[in-house]
């Protein structure tokens, strides 16, 4: 019986057209998650179909195939009672297990089956033009095999069992959605808080897909091994497939259990007893005559679609399973919130502050945007489902008082659930004893527009329109969610660049600022959320004009002018609705895309190739450098402009008279006015595509002469930005560098450094992305600033009357006038030029060092939790730096805090500690754990003051081996010195973690330490750790004489790491040498 | 007001032609649409109900033409489906009251009292807040006679109403139907003949989505008297007399199969006349369908 139920079933869905759909839809799917998949691993030697793109696509299946898998597996037990052929069925000579056991293999196996077409999409994708043949190898069939046994078919079991026992235990479709959604909760958990966790393994096993140790897994592979090898199943992935098979073994064997033709057949509501009219007294009672007043007025329309709503959202919030799924969704906020924190948003443990309680609709937010869906399409077709609508539909009453009042019930509904997030937010605050609730932020994004309710009520409009549009309930379901994680997936993967095609999204849903609130993205997102409203109301209106009221009828009837179904004045605000989108569309182009605030990927490379292709040359001739700079810049936080004048003295270290000066110029900065000594100069070259200048100085600048160019700007931003937060100039927590001064010469910085963004552009490819060694022009540039040498600093700088400001070097003044602040900071011993200046409403701490040093502590006047903590590791970290290296340099300091969207994290340079806000400032202080995070990023920061005003670093490879790994160590040590050993060997293994992660998406050639050059992954982490080791071989004392002893002999002269690497390794007894060498100078494959 | 058919068609997409020019003209009282299985009377109905569009033809109930005017024909629509649901957690007082609201019965008190007066017409008031899902059918269609008559409707349709019903609750039915079946237009569709003649003033026979015959019961049925003949036969000459005879309808009586035959004369001795019933006119007109004949 049970093969004759298999079969039976194969002939039905493979009977079905949606099935084929089905089958393109997954083949589909296969090709586009692989491309995004190759573009996730960014190295060249990469190829398209790759095992490593192979199985990091076959791990999670992808949202098509789970949302085929609920529909097909549900649709297999529960079509007999929704298509009321359960009483024949059930009343056949049948054994009620085996039709169980029948019905289940028979879901499991159509499902593996069409899933089939998922991996094939993968086999042919080389077929389909996706990417050029070279970037393809052979197909590779064993590692398809190979993941579609250890992903996709353990999978599909989980998924199966899932539904079935959903839809067994609550004898309802929806239940079986719902089960099969808290399964990618749980896997959206494992992979938002993967890259932060402490407990990975714990995570691991959380994820049923085993996608998270997957996607680290695959990381960490070598190329060679991406390219050809079979994944490498741990110990712990076993693990994580034991524990959900078993599961699933588990539930199976409950839902068999629990089902008879009986019991299922029997709704939970039938169960109530059936009452006759025997029950009831058969006498009438007297018959009361009634006056009856009936009204249709517009107006009485319009209350009762209120009234309505009010009874619909009862509807929805009434049925037991309403209450259990928020009750799960309850504690599962409420767990994310105490446990887990949020740290995929904000990087670091913190306390528990509003905006990280609020985080949590990011993770949840794609799973609450399916429930909403589904029970919009629920309610909507409500009536049909339960066979009232032949009834309720020939009342009279507009087809859009229901319609809206159905829209309205949906909007409470996600009025509750976001309601339903504060709540947990402020029971997760109360239970750490934290009592800094920020309701205006509560508020702005739990009910605004920032994947708030009101992208909730957007995605509701969505949901209605397919509803109403497809005229089928599934059908509307299946469209309405796979548009969403079309656009979800298709964002992730960069296939979609621009927010203003990524209905229902705003800008910057992610980039919230505790100091900035969400930047120029909340100007931006007031534009597209009015856009997405307008489209909104337009679908709604669509959806009201098309429902299909009554009897099916065509979709051309439907969708005709003559349809009576929507009032006149209906149709004509649909255009006019439309219109409103499209010249908002048009606004947003203007604001974002003509401006230049957005550029897609691929715009920006084919700049960025130009550039060099135009401009490489420059490269090579002789300009003068920077020796002297004297600013005075007056900053408009509030309208994102600033004005400045620079007198930049320059000077001719080159061999030859210079007469022509080029400049590069950073995006969205202008020149005013250029001139030396009054006297304008004339424009050669502007190629204002590129900021590429040129000017002809009055006379040709000798050797070794200086003059000064006075040079008259404003970085101004017009419009807004979809992607790129503008930190440099922003409402509050400026962070302007020394890029806004124009750059001498030719900007390498704009440079493409992926060897495959530089093939596809038809560039040389790298061999290292900064100058050798040896070469003899580069080892004489400071690697800050290629373009200057050292030289001394004067900077003015005006902000608005409610801001500080703060700049390089000594504070001078400070003063008031017409209605702004004034400062005045000087550097007076020469040094690089490196620097920023910053400006925001900041609150301020002064203290003391032991050794005199004045501290002076900018920060959020809300966030004034760790200030003791600050002081104390500034404290501490100078006593350290006298100890072991010698006097620092500065006698004041200021510690800034800064929004956390700058390029880095920490910014140290002359009398100045810039900290992003998310780095300790909010940190849980009481925890040793995060008070040795402040101390170490505050000791470090002072260790590299001390190195970049000792050393002038050259512009070779090995300059972040002195610029950032060499600071890391010695941190480490300090930490070390202060809290035990323990917690660096933390600090150590996360660093392995990310070194072992980045070089798996090492672009182009992973270097060795000695020849590092500038990569994210590789000096801060393994660089770093190295030298942690050597410091521990050679012992701190003898590691910081010959530190300390290399500076003097070396002072002012640039110097390479190589050249204080082959020093150190000459302290090293002969025995030791070989390990350090083979760490320094090779790289393991 | 009167509800004019005029020249109503409509060809599903699967070639079934449900209605052929179909015309009438239904005045005030209880007007009864008999046609068996698949004749096209919930075709009709759902027409008229507004819930479904012809391919050509009007309808008119007074000055509202229904096909444009859809909102305005709901307003004095009274609609009672062949097979509806109900919302089984929700009581019968809940749904009436809502139904009632949407009905335009906007004021709550006024909502309240029609209600419980209509519970109590209907015979449910003891139930009220029962849930509609512990409801046995024939309570069922009791609530759905009631909604029907909220907010003073002038149309009422009544699709198969009595299908499935037991012969006390049928009778129970008619009580209803008759009390409101005075002053407005009812259109009672059914394959039941007992319908029709308990019920109805005036009437109509369709079949294949054809009217095939207009009239007042009786003087449909007075139109056979004196052409119907009966004889009780064995069952294995049916064939033999179906092929003599125009055998419009045949039945069990005491385990005897008797055949009736309708013609102008006596057919043979073995015959005895009949008096006709609304039943013989209903079988007659279906079955001069089957032999194309025009009446």
């Amino acid at each position: 019986m049970i093969a004759k139920l298999i079969s039976f079933e194969f002939k039905y869905r493979y009977s079905q057209p949606m099935t084929l759909i089905f089958l393109l839809m997954l083949a589909f799917q296969g090709v586009w998650y692989a491309v995004g998949t190759y573009d996730y691993h960014v190295n060249d030697a990469t190829l398209m179909n790759a095992p490593a793109v192979v199985y990091q696509c076959l791990a999670p299946g992808g949202m098509l195939l789970i949302i085929v898998v609920a529909i097909i597996t549900g649709a297999a037990l529960y079509k007999d009672i929704e298509h009321q052929t359960a009483e024949t069925v059930y009343t056949l000579p049948i054994n009620e297990k085996r039709f169980f056991l029948g019905k289940f293999l028979a879901a499991y196996l159509i499902n593996v089956s069409i899933c089939l077409a998922y991996p094939l999409g993968l086999a042919i994708m080389q077929y389909t033009g996706v990417g050029p043949p070279e970037k393809f190898g052979p197909t590779p069939w064993g590692q398809l095999c190979h993941g579609f046994l250890i992903f996709t078919i353990p999978n599909l079991l989980f998924l199966t069992s899932m539904v079935i026992a959903s839809v067994v235990f609550f004898r309802n479709m929806v239940a079986g959605y719902i089960g099969i959604f808290l399964l990618v909760l749980c896997f959206l958990i494992a992979e938002t808080t993967r890259e932060n966790a402490a407990n990975l393994a714990v995570i691991y096993l959380l994820d049923p897909f085993a996608y998270t140790i997957t996607v680290d897994t695959l990381e960490a592979l070598p190329v060679v091994e991406k390219n050809t090898g079979y994944f490498p199943i741990s110990p712990l992935f076993v693990i994580n497939r034991v524990i959900w098979l078993s599961l699933s073994v588990l539930l199976t064997l409950l839902s068999y259990k629990r089902f008879s033709f009986k019991y299922f057949i029997t709704a939970p509501t039938k169960k109530r007893k059936i009452i006759f009219d025997e029950d009831i007294s058969t006498k009438p009672l007297p018959e009361k005559s009634i006056p009856m007043q009936q009204t249709f007025s517009t107006l009485e329309n319009i209350r009762k679609t209120f009234r309505l709503s009010l009874l619909e959202m009862k509807n929805v919030v009434r049925p037991i399973g309403f209450i259990v799924i928020m009750g799960i969704l309850a504690i599962t906020f409420f767990l994310y919130n105490v446990l887990w924190n949020a740290e995929y948003y904000i990087t670091t443990d913190s306390l528990p502050l509003t905006s990280a309680m609020t985080s949590t609709r990011l993770p949840t937010g794609i799973f609450l945007s399916i429930l909403l869906l589904i029970w919009s399409g629920e309610l909507l077709y409500k009536e049909r489902t339960v066979n009232i609508s032949q009834l309720t539909d020939a009342l009279p009453v507009p087809t859009w008082v229901t319609y809206i009042s159905k829209f309205f019930a949906m909007a409470l509904v996600s009025f509750l659930l976001s309601t339903v997030l504060l709540a947990c937010g402020l029971l997760g605050q109360l239970f750490n004893g934290f009592y800094d609730i920020e309701w205006s932020v509560y508020i702005e994004h739990l009910y605004g527009y920032q994947f708030g309710w009101i992208t909730y009520l957007l995605v509701i409009a969505m949901g209605f329109f397919f509803g109403a549009l497809t005229g089928r309930r599934f059908v509307g379901h299946i469209l309405s969610v796979a548009l969403l994680f079309f656009i979800i997936v298709s964002a992730e993967f960069g296939l979609i660049e621009q927010v203003r095609f990524m209905y229902p999204f705003a800008p910057g849903v992610e980039d919230y600022s505790e100091m900035n609130g969400f930047g120029i993205f909340g100007v931006a997102a007031q534009y597209y959320a009015l856009m997405w409203s307008l489209l909104a109301v337009a679908i709604l209106a669509i959806g009201i004009w098309v429902w299909n009221r009554g009897a099916e009828k065509s979709f051309l009837k439907r969708i005709s002018i003559k349809n009576p179904q929507m009032p006149l004045m209906g149709k004509l605000c649909v255009p006019i609705l439309l219109l409103g989108f499209v010249l908002l569309q048009n606004h947003i182009v203007k604001n974002v895309n003509a401006t230049g605030n957005c550029k897609t990927e691929t715009q920006e490379k084919a700049e960025a190739a130009e550039y060099e292709k135009q401009y490489k040359h420059l490269e090579t001739q002789a300009h003068p450098k920077i020796s002297g700079l004297d600013l005075s810049i007056i900053i408009f936080p509030e309208n994102r402009r600033a004005e400045y004048i620079a007198a930049l003295d320059l000077t001719n270290t080159w061999e030859t008279p210079i007469d022509t000066l080029h400049l590069s110029v950073k995006d969205f900065v202008t020149i005013e006015s250029i001139s030396i000594e009054n006297e304008a100069l004339a424009s050669v070259k502007s190629d204002q595509a590129h900021q590429q200048y040129a000017f002809r100085l009055p006379k040709p600048l000798q050797v070794n002469e200086t003059t000064t160019l006075k040079v008259e700007c404003t970085l101004d931003y017009i419009g807004f930005s979809q992607s790129d937060p503008q930190a440099d100039l922003t409402f509050n927590g400026t962070l302007m560098g020394r890029d806004i001064i124009p750059i001498i010469g030719y900007n390498d910085a704009k440079e493409l450094e992926r060897n495959r963004d530089r093939g596809d552009s038809g560039l040389v490819k790298l061999t290292s992305r900064m100058p050798s060694v040896d070469n003899a022009a580069a080892l004489s540039q400071d690697v800050f600033s290629p373009d200057a040498i050292w030289h001394k600093v004067s900077i003015q700088v005006s902000t608005s009357a409610e801001q500080t400001a703060f700049a390089p070097g000594i504070l001078k003044k400070r003063w008031q006038e017409e209605g702004k602040n004034h400062f005045l900071y000087q550097i007076e011993t020469p040094s690089s030029m490196h620097w920023y200046i910053g400006s925001a409403d900041y609150q301020t701490h002064d203290a003391t060092s032991d050794t005199g040093v004045k501290l002076t502590i900018l920060h959020d006047p809300r966030h004034d939790y760790n200030l003791k903590h600050f002081e104390n590791a500034v404290k501490e970290g100078i006593n350290f730096i006298q100890e072991n290296l010698g006097v620092y340099p500065y006698e004041q300091l200021t510690i800034a805090e800064i929004p956390f969207y700058e390029n880095d994290d920490f910014y140290a340079y002359p009398n100045v500690i810039a900290i992003s806000e998310k780095h300790g400032w909010t940190a849980d202080g009481t925890r040793e754990k995060d008070l040795a995070y402040i101390y170490y990023g505050i000791s470090r920061e002072l260790i590299k003051q001390w190195i970049y005003q000792n050393l002038s670093i050259a512009n070779v490879q090995g300059a972040d081996m002195l610029r950032l790994a060499l600071p890391d160590a010695m941190a480490m040590y300090f930490i070390k010195n202060k809290f035990g050993e323990q917690l660096v060997d933390q600090h150590l293994q996360k660093k392995e973690d990310r070194y072992k992660k980045g070089r798996g998406n090492e672009p182009n050639i992973e270097p060795p330490l000695l020849y590092a050059d500038s990569i994210d992954y590789l000096e801060a982490n393994k660089g770093s750790i190295e030298l942690y080791h050597l410091i521990r071989e050679l012992g701190t004392f003898r590691f910081n004489q010959t530190l300390v002893k290399w500076t003097e002999d070396y002072a002012l002269k640039p110097v390479t790491f190589k050249h204080l690497y082959e020093r150190l390794i000459r302290r090293l007894p002969e025995d030791q040498r070989s390990d350090i060498i083979q760490k320094f100078e090779t790289v393991e494959r | 007001m009167n509800l004019k058919i005029k020249n109503l068609s409509k060809t599903y997409p699967n070639g079934v032609q449900a209605m052929n020019d179909v015309n009438l003209t239904v005045g005030r009282g209880m007007f009864g649409l008999l046609g068996p299985n698949g004749a096209g009377k919930s075709t009709l109905m759902r027409t008229i109900a507004t819930l479904q569009d012809a391919d050509s033809g009007t309808v008119h109930f007074g000055d509202i033409d229904v096909e444009k005017n859809p909102d305005a024909l709901r307003r004095v629509l009274g609609y009672l489906p062949q097979e509806f649901g109900v919302y089984p957690s929700v009581t019968a007082e809940e749904v009436l009251n809502h139904i009632a609201d949407l009905k335009g019965i906007v004021d709550k008190n006024e909502r309240k009292d029609i209600v419980e007066a209509l519970l109590q017409k209907i015979n449910l008031y003891d139930v009220r807040k029962k849930r509609l899902g512990s409801y046995s059918g024939g309570m069922k269609q009791r609530f759905g006679i009631g909604q029907a008559l909220l907010g003073d409707p002038q149309l009422i349709i009544a699709d198969e109403p009595t299908a499935g019903l037991d012969p006390i609750e049928r009778n129970r039915f008619y009580n209803l139907l008759a009390e409101i079946g005075e002053n407005i237009v009812v259109i009672l569709s059914t394959h039941i003949v007992e319908d029709v003649s308990t019920l109805c003033n005036d009437m109509a026979i369709i079949g294949d989505g054809e009217v095939l015959l207009t009239g007042r019961p009786e003087e449909i049925q007075d139109s056979l008297e004196g052409k119907l003949w009966e004889l009780q036969i064995d069952q294995s000459e049916l064939t033999s007399y179906e092929t003599k005879f125009n055998v419009i309808s045949s039945r069990f009586h005491l385990g005897k199969l008797i055949v009736t035959v309708v013609a102008d004369d006596l057919p043979s001795q073995k015959f005895s006349p009949k008096p006709p019933t609304l039943e013989d006119a209903y079988f007659n007109v279906l079955f001069n369908q089957q032999q194309g004949v025009t009446i």
